[in-house]
């Protein structure tokens, strides 16, 4: 599904991030670790298509970002909140969705029983801490089903029993054929391969 | 966002509304003015009947003639002797030759310089056969404060377009750039692009007609329940619907990039 090609990041001349071959199918969970300033955040602004200075290509579904630019089949979920913060859970979590199916509905509220949201989901966002605020963030993107979800920092924001509880929150999506690519500071578990970024490169474990 | 659509809604019906009220009000004073016209007649007086005659056959077909009564000789000496009482003097009356007279009316609205002077013209060549009196002062009087009137009808006609435009325009970028926030959320968040724009477009058709359709039932309720008696053109409307579609084109244009 996701195919990267010689890729590589520049800055003043100098590539600090390469990446000879990256292949991700369908239902995959990956982690992408390092340590801060390799390029991570960088890389999935690339795949997600916000970033073009790069070198070589990304294709997902043999189709380069530039064909994704406004009809996108990625989801990315960075370091700033992109979230309404006068709004209620419920708002924040439908905003994208062109109509709330039953079963959406249904699946919504599941989800945030298990981001121990259920009781929550009436109150404004900005009442809320910031891991109940990414739980929103991934509901929201899981929900939608894309093909790929991007997740930057992923343990900056949950502690180790929010995380399983945030990956079993992204089985949703997982079990219909959408990957997981999550970045970190550190290796983390539960995830089905694991890249580390060092020297300058990307090396699969 | 809905707030601030419901509030445009209402600003532009008002702006319509004191549209409407300023083209009634001037069709309404400019009806009493045509009034104060058409309640002018001429008067005509000739000692020849068969002239008379002649001169009604060559004017009566002209748009702005509404009426014309030829009133015998022995009618007048009849209406003299009832309205002063001139009962003893009945056979001294009727010794007298007396002319025979022509009113004419006029429709006010129609009847204007060229067509005043054009009548003048036909009433020349009867000469000296005919004598006519007509109250040109209050004609002139009249044909004046129409005049003044619609000077300013027009003023504040375009007065009202720049009003509308200017308005609509401003709230319509105000709201959208209030709405930007929402909008880069909706993007980042996955929603789809090309929405805004979509959303930007049934609003605008929100815009133009909801305020539209809410004058023109009342300016209907109105004329079923028989208290204004005023007609408004179609056109009228027309004019204020390009307006606001005008003004929706123009903050389309000014938001630009920020619509995608």
């Amino acid at each position: 599904m996701l195919k990267i090609e010689g890729f590589s990041l520049s800055r003043e001349n100098e590539k600090f991030m390469l990446i000879n071959e990256m292949l991700i199918g369908s239902s995959m969970r990956i982690n992408i670790f390092g340590n801060n300033d390799t390029g991570r955040s960088l890389l999935l602004k690339s795949i997600h298509g916000d970033y073009y200075n790069y070198g070589g290509q990304i294709l997902i579904k043999d189709k380069s970002a530039l064909f994704y630019k406004k009809k996108k089949k990625t989801i990315l979920i960075d370091n700033t909140s992109h979230l309404l913060e006068n709004e209620s859970v419920w708002k924040n979590i439908i905003i994208p969705l062109p109509k709330v199916t039953a079963r959406q509905k249904q699946k919504i509220m599941e989800l945030c029983v298990m981001a121990q949201l259920g009781d929550k989901i009436g109150l404004k966002v900005k009442t809320l801490s910031s891991s109940s605020k990414k739980f929103i963030e991934i509901i929201r993107a899981v929900i939608q089903l894309p093909q790929i979800i991007l997740i930057d920092d992923f343990e900056n924001y949950f502690d180790d029993i929010n995380m399983i509880t945030a990956l079993e929150i992204c089985n949703f999506a997982i079990n219909s054929g959408a990957s997981i690519i999550a970045t970190s500071k550190r290796k983390l578990d539960d995830f089905d391969v694991n890249y580390r970024i060092q020297d300058s490169k990307v090396v699969k474990l | 966002m809905k707030k601030g659509i419901f509030f445009q809604i209402v600003v532009i019906f008002i702006i319509l509304l004191g549209w409407n009220l300023l083209h009634i009000g001037y069709q309404f004073q400019k009806d009493v003015f045509e009034n104060n016209i058409s309640d002018s007649p001429m008067m005509i007086l000739s000692m020849q009947e068969d002239v008379l005659e002649q001169l009604k056959l060559r004017i009566e077909k002209k748009n702005y003639i509404s009426d014309i009564i030829i009133i015998q000789d022995s009618v007048i000496a009849q209406t003299l002797i009832s309205n002063y009482d001139l009962d003893d003097s009945k056979e001294t009356l009727k010794s007298y030759i007396l002319p025979t007279a022509m009113q004419i009316s006029f429709v006010g609205e129609k009847f204007q310089i060229e067509q005043k002077l054009e009548l003048e013209r036909i009433l020349l060549e009867y000469t000296p056969e005919v004598i006519h009196y007509f109250d040109s002062a209050k004609w002139q009087i009249a044909q004046n404060k129409i005049s003044i009137l619609t000077n300013g009808y027009y003023w504040g006609f375009g007065g009202f377009i720049l009003f509308m435009l200017f308005i609509s325009i401003f709230f319509r970028i105000h709201f959208e750039m209030k709405s930007n926030t929402f909008w880069k959320i909706f993007h980042s968040s996955g929603g789809h692009f090309g929405k805004r724009r979509k959303q930007f477009f049934f609003k605008s058709i929100h815009l133009a007609f909801i305020p539209i359709i809410l004058n023109l039932a009342l300016y209907y309720a109105l004329k079923y329940f028989q208290l204004l008696s005023v007609e408004i053109d179609y056109r009228f409307f027309g004019i204020e619907l390009l307006t606001i579609v005008i003004s929706s084109l123009f903050a389309g244009l000014a938001l630009g990039e920020n619509l995608k």
